[in-house]
């Protein structure tokens, strides 16, 4: 072990990763392991396990992004997406579903065909060449029903055994606790899972993983890997030749400072991603760095998301055990004889309290049948969708020509409305959703629209041409050579799995292909 | 006075508008208004309202979400942050007495069903959002009734679920093979 490393601003041998979560945090350690310098720029504050609560209003206020930005379309105008602004980002916050792409997905747009709206394009990454990738994904995550970790499956809770019940009556066969990055057992050092609940306030004992206390530690043990927390990236410089050579950012303090740079790799989240292309504007690159397609914060997609509350005719007591507890996947392929394309998920979700069941369960409603349902609290079993989310060009990030941040910068201006593929299979899966809780006896059932995204994809999207996309199929810029893109931002399609685990396979791969280039003096 | 009215109406539409714009955290409906933590704690008294306009509002949050085993005082917590929130800011104060002014006499003391009636037709209002908002948050927000609705809280101080019930339901049909 060497400690922490510390490196100058002026070294302009290290690589500097903006984001520290599960593509920043995984891209870092892994390149640390391979004995590569990185400095990696947080915006967030270092919190550990300590701090962690079960006390969803409290750990909001201390996880999430909050600095202000714009929401159009059909998003929330003041909070468009939920994520994160701490280390580990949205890997704090994450409920663990880690579920491999279906073949068919990488071929979004072969698969589905032209489809009026819609601007499908195919990964220049394979399915097939994905796969060792994410075989080293699951065995570094713990990933529970993996065979690349031996872990079986977590048991299931109470919400999970309703809605299993309902789906099984209904004839659907691939129902089980899913694939979770949260240990069942103890496993690479961190405890088993104690269904604690609150999974998505952050595990309080480390079962669930983070790169908080697995990758950043890990590369910082190395002495190859600096993090710094609360700094801030406002710009990317770039040299005559058009290479990356520097992070400008704002230090805990609020003071400029600038970090030399070989190669620069950005993980901000498909919002700040972009947003941070976008501002690194110059004599050069007019239009943003590494946007010479237009591509820079275009097909930004969030998953087609919607969410149901039933109220059982017994007690479930939904917050106990792990938040996404159970899933239903039989929905999940993409069949021809539907009248849409791509298919969903069902994830068990809690409401997270009689305030949460209250505002989120049917939104603006009020009276005495309603205050009945709340009276049901204990006996509420809920779920979300989870559903392929169509590109589209005009659902983007761009930079908002009024609003600015605390540092005087333009905010992510996030516009998303429904693609009509989305609406039909949002309506279908509402419609097996009551099935199933009806199947299983409820009440009452509410079905409401998406929360604020937590999957946020595609706006720096791969593409085998540079006109169509940002970058190749490691993530490297078209225009900059030596500037990466390691977060879910690089996404062609949403898929219709939950994208973490996509995210970190794809961060391994990039590591392995920069030390490769490096290697052989390419980078 | 019938002149005045809408233009002091449409002034305070444009002062809540602003005033009300919901926290953040409020938009997934995990927090309420900090101010809920203190406001019930002591007695009610009022320093805005008047003894019929607090009764109305009394009448009005228990309209909204009407719990039979709560007692009035639990609603009396929500009319006492009106109360201050209206005491704190005069164009409130006006908005809500304006609204209360303009209801039924008999209001509190018609039948559920009427009153639910009578509130449907003022949805969207900016007394309406406002006495919604403050209900929601004041209820379901106060650890006291949200414990009485089953919500058990924190859980990492107690080893969390795994042995305490995280699977114990026990009313699903107990078909094995569906449940296997």
């Amino acid at each position: 072990m060497s400690g922490t490393a510390r490196f100058d601003l002026d070294d302009a041998s290290v690589i500097v990763i903006v984001g520290s979560g599960a593509g920043g945090g995984t891209l870092g350690n892994e390149l640390a392991q391979k004995g590569i310098k990185v400095v990696c720029l947080e915006a967030g504050p270092h919190l550990t396990l300590g701090d962690i609560r079960n006390d969803p209003a409290a750990m909001f206020e201390k996880l999430s992004w909050l600095d202000p930005r714009v929401g159009a379309g059909d998003l929330d105008p003041q909070l468009p997406a939920w994520i994160c602004k701490t280390v580990g980002g949205t890997t704090v916050h994450w409920a663990g579903a880690a579920l491999r792409f279906q073949p068919h997905e990488w071929r979004a747009r072969s698969t589905y065909g032209e489809i009026a709206g819609a601007s499908l394009l195919d990964w220049p990454t394979t399915h097939e060449e994905m796969q060792p990738w994410y075989d080293r994904a699951e065995k570094k995550m713990g990933v529970a029903g993996s065979s690349q970790t031996g872990l079986p499956r977590l048991p299931g809770n109470n919400n999970y055994k309703v809605l299993a019940y309902g789906a099984r009556k209904l004839g659907y066969r691939e129902v089980h606790t899913g694939n979770m990055a949260i240990n069942s057992q103890p496993y690479d050092g961190r405890p088993g899972c104690l269904q604690i609940g609150f999974c998505m306030n952050g595990c309080a004992i480390g079962a669930k993983w983070s790169t908080l206390y697995t990758e950043v530690p890990r590369a910082e043990a190395t002495g190859h890997f600096e993090l710094r927390p609360a700094c801030h990236a406002v710009r990317i410089e770039h040299d005559a030749a058009g290479r990356a050579n520097a992070v400008v950012y704002k230090d805990a303090n609020g003071v400029d400072q600038r970090q030399r740079a070989r190669i620069v790799c950005v993980a901000g989240n498909a919002i700040e991603t972009p947003r941070l292309l976008l501002l690194s504007s110059s004599g050069t690159f007019r239009d943003g760095l590494a946007n010479s397609s237009g591509q820079v914060g275009r097909n930004y997609m969030v998953h087609t998301t919607g969410a149901a509350f039933a109220v059982m005719p017994g007690e479930v007591h939904p917050d106990r055990g792990t938040q996404m507890a159970g899933i239903v996947m039989d929905e999940a392929p993409h069949r021809k004889n539907r009248d849409f394309v791509g298919g969903f998920l069902l994830q068990t979700l809690p409401p997270q309290g009689p305030l949460g069941f209250a505002r989120n369960a049917k939104p603006g409603a009020w009276g005495r049948l309603y205050a009945r349902d709340i009276e049901g609290y204990r006996n509420v079993a809920g779920l979300w969708i989870v559903g392929e989310d169509l590109p589209q060009a005009g659902n983007s990030v761009t930079l908002d020509p009024k609003v600015r941040d605390q540092h005087g910068l333009p905010v992510a201006h996030v516009r998303r409305v429904d693609h009509p593929n989305d609406a039909t299979m949002r309506k279908r899966a509402w419609e097996v959703v009551r099935s199933i809780y009806e199947a299983a006896g409820a009440r009452t059932i509410h079905t409401r629209g998406p929360f604020p995204a937590t999957h946020n994809m595609g706006t720096c999207r791969q593409s085998t041409s540079p006109d169509d996309g940002v970058c190749n199929k490691y993530g490297q810029a078209h225009d900059v050579g030596n500037l990466f893109i390691a977060d879910g931002s690089q996404f062609v399609s949403s898929a219709t799995e939950n994208p973490t685990l996509t995210i970190v396979a794809l961060a391994i791969r990039q590591a392995d292909h920069i030390a490769r280039r490096m290697v052989r003096r390419e980078l | 006075m019938s002149e005045r009215r809408p233009t002091v109406l449409r002034r305070d539409i444009l002062k809540i508008g602003g005033a009300t714009l919901l926290p953040l955290a409020s938009i997934l409906g995990l927090t309420a208004p900090i101010q809920r933590a203190h406001a019930g704690a002591r007695a009610f008294e009022s320093n805005s309202f008047d003894r019929a306009q607090a009764g109305l509002l009394l009448s009005v949050a228990r309209t909204l979400f009407p719990h039979d085993f709560l007692p009035d005082k639990q609603y009396m917590k929500i009319v006492a942050v009106l109360d201050a929130k209206a005491a704190a800011d005069k164009s409130v104060a006006m908005m809500v007495g304006a609204a209360l002014g303009a209801f039924p006499d008999d209001f509190a003391t018609m039948k559920e069903a009427k009153r639910e009636d009578y509130l449907r037709t003022l949805e969207g209002s900016p007394f309406f959002r406002l006495v919604y908002q403050e209900t929601l948050v004041g209820l379901y927000g106060d650890p006291a009734v949200s414990t009485l609705l089953g919500y058990e809280g924190s859980s990492v101080e107690h080893g969390g679920y795994l042995k305490r019930g995280f699977d114990d339901i026990s009313w699903l049909p107990t078909n094995k093979p569906l449940l296997k």
